[in-house]
Order: structure tokens, then C-alpha cells, then sequence
């Protein structure tokens, strides 16, 4: 039907969102804040080619932000758009000779600020590099960091294979942006993350050398697992220039199910079941601020009352899909489901989904929107639900909650009013608590988006100062200048200290 | 209080559409295909109103290829309770006239008191067909409305005209159609899914119905199709100080303004 | 002699006034053969409008003064219409393809019986007869239709047609409309609408006009209205400008918005992601302003404008302004 079908690809946990951290944090300023003269960036131009080294202010300005749209952001001298590893030495050379920050950017879907502008830097962007060679004999792709996330899908479904991770930006997020943040999706519970399908890449250290790491082998032992080590570094090692990703064979048509709850220890408990003794391809959780958003935008007949909905697939062969659906049919019974429904039909199942894929879009009508990202393991995801639930009590906030909950990773969305400026205030401070809450319960800040800017005030609190002080020496280790990404993850000022 | 609901197949208008240059038919492998969007509110009409209603009964009525009985289950779970599909080949690349004959021989044997069509097809984009019915039918027609009200005797709507909004009124039966202002129609929900696959779908050719598309009537007929040439890289302009008089001289020349 | 008659269907406004349609519905009616109009007025507004229709070539008028046409629903425009045909052998019928004319055609075509040919931008005649040109699939095809015998219907696009026909002295010939049957709606009632709350909706409006985060401001984006205003068109917004509050988020046009079906874009300040594309590229023509050379809706714009939508648009409106000054 046109307008579910319309709105199927449009689960896009796509959620710009205005922060204003520094309300709620001291942020230490950037140490340096350079500045290039023009002659400076001729010499850059002469090595790449004025196609490749963008200066035009108006141009400029649409790489200042990612879809955190921090405030913050600065204002870069320049642009490269590289087209080749080479490309991307001859600009870290020349940035490093002058201590340049450099901001390596995919495609700007980022929600954490991992590629916020840096005043006076080089935005390093990936966009024209795209390339994809699907190897059908090891599985394996080799694609350059530009390549959309359904780029890699759509050129391994011509070879029957499939790239599981799915963000729910895939459509237009970069495979660079995916491996830099350690990008998750909805499939994870059973496939894994993006760190799980990454063998290998080339990545471009910040003294200008091009290093080869791991390649199509499932195994590889050798030395430390230093291609892990830039998987999640969110741009702050090295700038990754081409990847070796571990493909599988497509995925099959799956069973969906739906199941409604009247208490929220009910739904939790449910998860809990399933997930110790099945292994579902999906396992979705929305609780009722997110069901009743839905349906005031849908009109599909939610239970309004139901204090959650669980959105579960099983992609088994057919016959073993079954069981597996009337085993997790029976467990949601068990724990008092008020209403369970399921179909075998890919086509109703992805009906069934809509109601899923529709809650960021729903939410988003009820006001400006904050989307966290905290995950807990999965026996204190009740406690974590209950806990925002107070959380949205003590600050009269609405949080509307929606999770990957076979995986404990919930995307709590705060709704404000942006014209009501205390309201707004509240929503900032519930923002904070929310992860404090999540580091209490043994969780952890960000499951899938990253840290960027806009969470790193509170990642000493969950990492730990010594686990923050190994990061600072690692970070050191390979940019001790600290030009690649300065001011994302980690703080400069500490970095100054350990350096 | 029975009412019929025209809905329609129509190519994905968000996709590329293409036609055949040689038959002049719709080349249904080009994009993907869906129900007319505004159909869907027409649905969306009735159901609400069946929602409300004591026994009120929606029947979807289609006229199109076989690929229309998916579009046809697909919105029985809006909540319908059967769908009436008319496919023969005999059919194919039928105009106005025929259409409307063929749907108002259908409407007839269904039976109805009310009949809800979308004002304007996203692919023919006529308009008639809703009036035609209406004149067939003897019964009268409230057109283009873009909010509706429905009761057990009588149907009743605003619609824009010339610099204002006229209130219509008529007895049932009656014909309607309505336009993309009227609500959202609703996402199929999870019961609506399960059971519309056990609801009752009808399908009947232009002979039950007692339609010769071939009788000695006027007709309109295709004499040629012209694919435009593709969308070229188009003029780009930098602003001396004269782009908004360029722009507005492009305009008036492609008749836009 | 064989005087080829076309009827054409002349709406009248609430004050009078021929609808703006008029004059090229009469152009193409005089391309066919002699233009009779048929106008259907008030009690008293109909001479005047006769007498304009005059001026855009009508030879003869059928005028019918009636009340009905207050308090009765296409009735009284059918039977005169029907009349006029009658009365005339006439080889074809024009009506402007509005709600009004698509009733009177629908219903002609059963009565008569006769082909009808819908939303036609032109139309022409050849040794067989007459031919009928449309633009179908958002103008990726033009194709011709004709009738296969009989009086031809067509409801002719607004705005298609240029062709003028010479002014003419007309007969006028009073028609009386006998009263409508029963199977008619009745009109309850009118209500003027100002400007703003006839904007068209956003998904189907011929004409949008969407602003984007270059115009920097909620202040900013009252340009966009204005000239969305000025055009007659909808209204629409990207995401960034939505999410930067100068738009509500009903105005988003993309992927995660409304998507339009305009004959006419016009994109202010917005660069183009895929995600707003995907809600607008269906469009027929896109004209693009923006400071950005490279901004990617340049690629699908069939006309560009790299500069500032502050300085381009004020110019672009009273350019307008002028051209429809001077009554083209």
C-alpha cells in the first residue's frame, strides 16, 4: 500500500536534535585553534587539484555539521573531497606539517557529532569515494568508505549475499561512518554489529603512512587485532580508506510476530525469556508514549492502554521458523501478553513492522526531540525502563522509549517544546540523568551511535578513569599531535595532560 | 447502508513511470504497483464512517489487471469487508466510456447507497469518472470534496471552487469522490492483516456484467505517444542581478506561471 | 454551409467576472471552428459576461439567468450546455478542466452519448477530424487521442492553451434552463476564502514553493510564503528548515515528509539531499536557487540560479508582476 510502503524505508532513527552541553558540562574549549592563510592552501590545492580541495564559503558551510547539528560546530579553511588513498596521505601530510585538526567525514548522518567542523581545520570527506568489489568466492567485499550502507546491501544481493548490519539510516549513511562509529541496526540481536563483518581495511596514520590491516581471512591471529582497534574510533586514529567486509548468504523471508503488554515487567520479562533460550532476527520493544505516537499517526488500531509492544522476527527456514515464532508466542502468553499475532507472510510481516519503523517519525510530530542511545545488559533493562520512566516523572518530560531489546540498546526519545525554554531546560538535565541512570545500572552511554561530542562530558563517568587514561594513551600513541578529530571521544585538555 | 468504494491500481507516481510507445498501455514491469493514494482516503471515508455506523458495509470495487487483487487484499485490511475485481482482457486500454459503463453495470449488481471515488487519478488524471457514474446511475453527485460528512439518509461535503468553498448536500444513493484533503487513510492494523485474506473477493469479466466492449458506441482512442525527451542537466545560472527576471521570463515561457 | 460549431463552457465568477480561463478556452475553440459560448449566471450578471466573452472571440452566446445556479449542483450548467449542442449540431465541447467543467463533461458524455478526451493541453485538427493533445506521466509522454465518431468532449488543462481568437460582436441568445431533476446535489451554501486559507495542499498543488535552511531564519522563510503566495502554490520546507523551526513539520517535503506532485518546484536555500529528492524529484519542472554551486539539487534542476534567494525572488515577483500588467 502506497503509504506504508512509502514510509517502510523511512525508519530512519535520523533524529537532528540541538544540544546544548556546555549548559550541563564544563567542555574544555579546543587548545588550538589555527588558522591557514591562503598561500598555506594553495600548496594543498597544487597536490590534489582544485577539483578536490573545496574553499567556497557557501560550500564549505555544508560540511560544518552531521545530523547532531551542534551548535558548536566550526568553521573549516578547507574541504578535501579525496578520490584515493593518496588523495587522503597528501592531506593528512599536509595538515600534520601544520598541525591541522582533520575531520574525516562519510556522509553527515552521524547523531552523535563525530563529525562536527572543527574552526580552522580540513573536513576530510569520503563522499567521492564509492567503490565496491563483491568477492563471491571468500564472501567478502572490499568498498571504499563513501559507499552508502544500501550500496553495500543492494551490490551484495546481486551476488545473493547479504551485509547484515542495518542502522535504520542505511539508506543514506556511509559505510566509513558505519565502521568508524561501530554501527549497529535491528538485525544485531542475532547478526552481530558492523565490527563483526569488518576483516580487514587500509587506513592512513596521522604521520601520512598507508597501513594494510587483516584482509579476507576469518582468521588471522597475527599480532595484535589492531584493524578492531579503528573499528568505533570514530576518526580519531586514522582515516580508513578502504575496508574488507565478511558477507553471508541472503537472508531468508522472515516470520513476524507482535505482541502486546499491559505492564512493563510483563514485556521485560517476555524479552528476557525469549532471548535466554531463542535466537530471533529481530526483537523490538516500544512502550506506550511510542505506541500511542504511532497510532495517532498511523490509525492501525494500537492498544492505547498497552504499557508495551514487542515487534519479533524469526528468519529460520520455514518449518524451524514456525516453531521458534509458537515457542515465543507461548513464552509472551506465559507472561501475560494481551495480544499476540503472527504470520508467516513477508508481506504482512512487513506490515506488521510499520508499526515499528513508524515510531521516530511519530515521535517527531509531538515536538523537538533528544534520542539517546543507552543500552544496559539486557536482566536491567526493566530497571532502566521503569527508571526513565520516573526520570520523565521528576522533570515532566515526555520520554518515549523504543528499543533493540535483544540487545539491551534502547533509543529513550525526549520530547520538548522548543518554544518553552524551561521545558527545553528539563529535557537537557533528563538527557544527562538518563545516562547516569544507564552507567548506574552497569550500562553503557551509547550502544550504536558513538560518543562524538555531544556524549563525551560523560564517558569518564562510564569507562572509568583508567580505562579513559588507556584510551588518552592510545589516542597519543598514534596522533600525538592530536589532529585527527580533536574535541570528538576525548576531551583535548585531558589529552594535553597525559601527552 | 452499503458502501462502495472505487479504488484503484495505479504506477508508483514516487518511481519512474513509463509507457508503451508501440501500444500506448501502461508498461506495468516499469515501476512498482499501488493503490491510488487518494482511493486509499476514499477507503479511509467509509471505514471511519463504518467505524461508527450501526451496519454499515464497505465493498471495494476495482476495475484493472490480475496484479490488482494484491492492491485489493491490501486494502481489505483497512477494514472493508469484501472487494469486487472486474479483469478481462477485453478490457484493456478501455476508455472513459467504456470504464464507466463497465463500473456502473458492476455498482448495480453489488447494490449500494453510497459511492466513494477519489476525485482525480494519479496516473489518468481525468476526473470523469465519478460524474459518469453518477449520470449512469441516475443519482447524484457530490464531487472533488474535501471534507465529507455521511449519514444513514443523506451525504453532505464542502468542496473549493472559484475564490471560495460551496456546502453540498444530496439524498443517498449518491456518488462521491474526494480529494487528497481529506484524512490520512490508516495503516492496515494486525487484526485487519490476518483476516483479509479470508474475506470475499469477487472477480468478473466484462461479460458478466452483460458489457460488449466492442459494441459501435463513441470512443476515444489513442492515436500516439511521444516519450519527452529525458530530463536534461537543465540551465544553470549564476545571479548578475538579473536571474529573477530570467526566471520569470523561463516561467512564462513554459507556461508555468 | 458547414459552419463547424465548438461549444465552449464559460465558468462565471461569484462577482461576475469570466473565469481567467476564458480567453484560452475560446482561442481553442476558435482553432476548431466557430466559438459559441454558454454562460451560465445570476439573475443580472449575465450580460456582462456575455459581452466579455465577446472579446475573446465568441460568436454567438448562450446566456441562461438563473437562481439555480446558487442552489443547485451542475444541473443547470449541464442543460444549457446540452442545449447549446443541440441546438448547434456542434462538432465538439470545451470546458475548462475544473471541478464544474469535469461534472458537466462527465455527465455530457453518457447523455449525448459521446468520446470525451480528459485534461488535454492542446488541441487540433486533422483531415479526419479533431485531435487531442495530453501530457501524461508528469510530462515524461505527450500522446494524441480522438474520437472515433460523434461530438467530442474535451476539458482542456488550465493555462495550456496561448492561442487568442479574435474579438467578435456576438449573438446572444437567452436560454431557459428547465428545473433540475431530482437526482441533482442542492449547494447549501458558499463561503468566500482569504488568500492564506486557500493555499493548496501540499501533496497535490500544481505549484510548491519550498524554502530550505539557506534562507537562515524563521524570518527568512517568510520569502518562500510570499512567493508561494504570489504563485497561487503550496507551501513546503526541507528537513533542515523544519528541524531549524522556521517551518512546521506538516511542510516537510522528503523521505520522512509529504512528497509532491507539482508541475512546478521551486526550491529556495535547499541544497537537495537524497532524502528530500525522494520527496520532490517526481516534479516537472525544478527551478533551484541556491549560494551553493555544488548544492546536489542543482543536478535535477531544469533551471538553476546560483545566488541569494533575497535578491533573486523579490526580482522574480515583480517581473511577475509586470508581465501580468501587461495581460500576458
Amino acid at each position: 500500500m502506497r503509504h506504508s510502503s512509502s514510509t517502510a524505508v523511512t525508519c530512519g532513527d535520523t533524529v537532528h536534535y540541538q544540544l546544548v552541553l556546555r549548559e550541563l558540562r564544563e567542555v574544555s574549549p579546543l587548545t588550538q585553534t589555527p588558522t591557514t592563510d591562503a598561500p598555506q592552501l594553495q600548496e594543498l590545492i597544487d597536490a590534489l587539484g582544485a577539483g578536490s580541495v573545496v574553499t567556497d564559503p557557501a560550500t564549505i558551510e555544508n560540511y560544518r555539521w552531521d545530523r547532531a547539528n551542534d551548535p558548536d560546530a566550526g568553521t573549516p579553511a578547507a574541504v578535501v573531497r579525496a578520490t584515493s588513498t593518496e588523495d587522503v596521505q597528501a592531506a593528512v601530510r599536509f595538515a600534520a606539517a601544520r598541525g591541522l585538526p582533520v575531520v574525516p567525514r562519510g556522509a553527515g548522518s552521524g547523531l552523535s557529532g563525530g563529525s562536527t567542523a572543527v574552526e580552522g581545520g580540513i573536513v576530510l570527506s569520503m563522499e567521492k569515494m564509492r567503490d565496491i568489489q563483491v568477492e563471491p568466492l571468500t564472501r567478502t567485499a572490499v568498498v571504499q568508505p563513501g559507499a552508502f550502507n544500501a550500496e553495500v546491501k543492494a551490490a551484495a544481493a546481486e551476488h545473493d549475499l547479504w551485509y547484515p548490519p542495518d542502522p535504520s539510516s542505511f539508506e543514506f549513511c556511509s559505510i566509513g561512518g558505519n565502521i568508524a562509529t561501530n554501527a549497529g541496526g535491528l538485525c544485531c540481536v542475532k547478526y552481530g554489529v558492523t565490527t563483526d563483518y569488518v576483516l580487514g581495511m587500509t587506513v592512513v596514520l596521522a604521520d601520512g603512512r598507508a597501513v594494510e590491516l587483516g584482509g579476507p581471512r576469518l582468521k588471522d591471529v597475527a599480532g595484535l587485532d589492531l584493524t578492531k582497534l579503528f573499528v568505533g574510533s570514530e576518526g580519531t586514529l586514522g582515516v580508513i580508506t578502504e575496508i574488507t567486509l565478511r558477507l553471508v548468504p541472503s537472508q531468508r523471508p522472515p516470520t513476524t510476530l507482535v505482541a502486546t503488554f499491559a505492564t512493563l515487567e510483563d514485556s521485560t520479562e517476555a524479552i528476557l525469556a525469549i532471548s535466554s533460550q531463542w535466537r530471533p532476527s529481530m526483537l523490538e520493544f516500544m512502550d506506550k508514549p511510542t505506541i500511542n505516537a504511532v497510532e495517532d499517526t498511523t490509525k492501525m488500531g494500537l492498544d492505547r492502554e498497552a504499557a508495551a509492544m514487542l515487534v519479533i522476527q524469526s528468519d529460520e527456514p520455514a518449518e524451524y521458523a514456525a516453531k521458534e515464532i509458537e515457542e515465543i508466542e507461548a513464552l509472551c502468553n506465559e507472561n501475560n501478553a494481551t495480544e499476540v499475532f503472527y504470520t508467516t507472510d513477508a508481506e504482512e510481516g512487513e506490515a506488521f513492522v510499520v508499526a515499528r519503523r513508524m515510531a521516530i517519525p511519530a515521535v517527531e510530530q509531538k515536538g523537538s526531540i533528544l534520542l539517546e542511545d543507552v543500552g544496559v545488559p539486557l536482566p536491567r533493562l526493566g530497571d532502566l525502563v521503569r527508571g526513565m520512566a520516573e526520570i520523565s516523572q521528576n522533570h515532566d518530560v515526555v520520554i518515549a522509549v523504543l528499543a533493540h531489546a535483544g540487545d539491551g540498546n534502547t533509543h529513550p526519545l525526549l520530547v520538548f517544546d522548543p518554544a518553552d525554554e524551561d521545558q527545553k531546560q528539563r529535557a537537557h538535565t533528563a538527557y544527562g540523568e538518563v545516562m547516569d541512570l544507564a552507567i548506574a545500572l552497569g550500562g553503557t552511554i551509547t550502544g550504536e551511535h558513538g560518543v562524538g561530542r555531544l556524549k563525551r562530558p560523560w564517558l569518564s563517568d562510564y569507562i572509568g578513569e583508567d580505562a579513559l587514561d588507556l584510551n588518552h594513551r592510545i589516542k597519543m600513541a598514534l596522533d600525538p599531535h592530536n589532529i585527527f578529530n580533536p574535541g570528538a571521544v576525548l576531551d583535548p585538555a585531558a589529552l594535553n595532560a597525559t601527552g | 447502508m452499503k458502501i462502495a468504494v472505487l479504488v484503484k491500481e495505479v504506477p508508483d507516481s514516487y518511481g519512474e513511470r513509463k509507457l508503451d510507445t508501440t501500444t500506448g498501455l501502461a508498461d506495468r514491469g516499469a515501476s512498482d504497483r499501488v493503490i491510488d493514494e487518494i482511493t486509499a482516503r476514499a477507503v479511509e471515508a467509509a471505514v471511519s464512517y463504518a467505524d461508527s455506523a450501526q451496519d454499515a458495509e464497505v465493498v471495494l470495487v476495482t476495475m484493472g489487471p490480475e496484479s490488482a487483487e494484491s492492491m485489493l487484499r491490501k486494502t481489505l485490511a483497512m477494514g472493508a469487508d469484501s472487494a469486487c475485481h472486474i479483469s478481462d482482457e477485453a478490457l484493456t486500454g478501455a476508455d472513459l466510456g467504456l470504464s464507466a459503463e463497465v463500473l456502473a453495470a458492476a455498482l448495480r449488481r453489488i447494490g449500494f447507497d453510497l459511492v466513494i471515488a477519489g476525485d482525480v487519478s494519479s496516473d489518468g488524471t481525468g476526473g470523469l469518472l465519478p460524474t459518469m457514474l453518477a449520470q449512469r446511475l441516475g443519482v447524484a453527485h457530490l464531487t472533488s470534496l474535501d471534507s465529507a460528512q455521511i449519514s444513514e439518509t443523506e451525504v453532505s461535503g464542502e468542496r473549493g471552487t472559484y475564490g471560495g468553498t460551496v456546502s453540498l448536500r444530496a439524498d443517498l444513493p449518491a456518488v462521491v469522490s474526494v480529494t487528497e484533503r481529506m484524512p490520512d487513510p490508516r495503516f492496515p492494523g494486525f487484526k485487519g492483516i490476518m483476516s483479509a485474506k479470508k474475506k470475499p473477493l469477487e472477480t468478473l469479466t466484462a461479460a458478466d456484467l452483460g458489457v460488449d466492449a466492442q459494441a459501435d458506441v463513441p470512443r476515444s482512442i489513442m492515436l500516439s505517444v511521444t516519450q519527452a525527451p529525458a530530463r536534461t542537466a537543465g540551465t544553470k545560472v549564476t545571479d548578475e542581478g538579473e536571474a529573477g527576471t530570467q526566471l520569470a521570463d523561463y516561467l512564462a515561457e513554459k507556461r508555468l506561471v | 454551409m458547414a459552419e463547424n460549431n465548438v461549444v465552449t463552457f464559460l465558468p462565471v465568477l461569484p462577482n461576475g467576472e469570466l473565469v481567467g480561463s476564458a480567453a484560452g478556452l475560446l482561442g481553442a475553440a476558435g482553432r476548431l471552428g466557430s466559438p459559441v459560448a454558454v454562460i451560465v449566471a445570476a439573475p443580472g450578471q449575465g450580460q456582462a459576461a456575455a459581452a466579455a466573452a465577446g472579446t475573446f472571440g465568441a460568436q454567438r452566446v448562450y446566456l441562461a439567468e438563473t437562481p439555480q445556479t446558487q442552489s443547485v449542483l451542475t444541473a443547470p450548467a449541464l442543460e444549457a450546455v446540452a442545449a447549446a449542442v443541440g441546438a448547434t449540431g456542434a462538432e465538439a465541447v470545451l470546458v475548462p478542466n475544473d471541478v464544474d467543467g469535469r461534472d458537466i463533461a462527465g455527465r455530457l458524455a453518457v447523455r449525448l452519448p459521446a468520446a470525451v478526451a480528459a485534461d488535454a493541453v492542446g488541441i487540433a485538427r486533422d483531415a479526419e477530424g479533431n485531435v487531442v493533445h495530453h501530457s501524461v506521466y508528469g510530462s515524461a509522454y505527450t500522446t494524441e487521442s480522438a474520437p472515433t465518431h460523434g461530438t467530442l468532449i474535451v476539458t482542456l488543462r488550465e493555462g495550456a492553451v496561448d492561442e487568442r481568437a479574435q474579438a467578435a460582436e456576438p449573438t446572444v441568445e437567452t436560454l431557459e434552463v428547465p428545473e433540475a431533476g431530482s437526482a441533482a446535489a442542492e449547494i447549501t451554501g458558499f463561503s468566500e476564502n482569504l488568500q492564506a486559507s486557500t493555499r493548496p495542499d501540499l501533496r497535490s498543488a500544481a505549484t510548491v514553493v519550498s524554502g530550505g535552511r539557506g534562507l537562515g531564519s524563521a524570518e527568512g522563510f517568510a520569502l518562500a510564503e510570499q512567493l508561494a503566495d504570489e504563485l497561487g502554490g503550496g507551501l513546503g520546507a526541507s528537513r533542515a528548515a523544519v528541524d531549524a523551526g522556521y517551518a512546521p513539520n506538516s511542510y516537510q517535503v522528503g523521505q520522512t515528509g509529504v512528497t509532491v506532485s507539482a508541475d512546478l518546484y521551486i526550491a529556495l536555500g535547499i541544497s537537495g539531499a537524497v532524502q528530500h529528492q525522494a520527496g520532490m524529484q517526481s516534479a516537472k519542472t525544478i527551478v533551484a536557487i541556491n549560494k551553493d554551486p555544488e548544492a546536489p539539487i542543482f543536478d535535477i534542476a531544469d533551471f538553476g540560479i546560483v545566488g541569494d534567494a533575497f535578491d533573486v525572488v523579490p526580482q522574480l515577483i515583480t517581473r511577475l508582476k509586470e508581465r501580468a500588467g501587461g495581460g500576458s
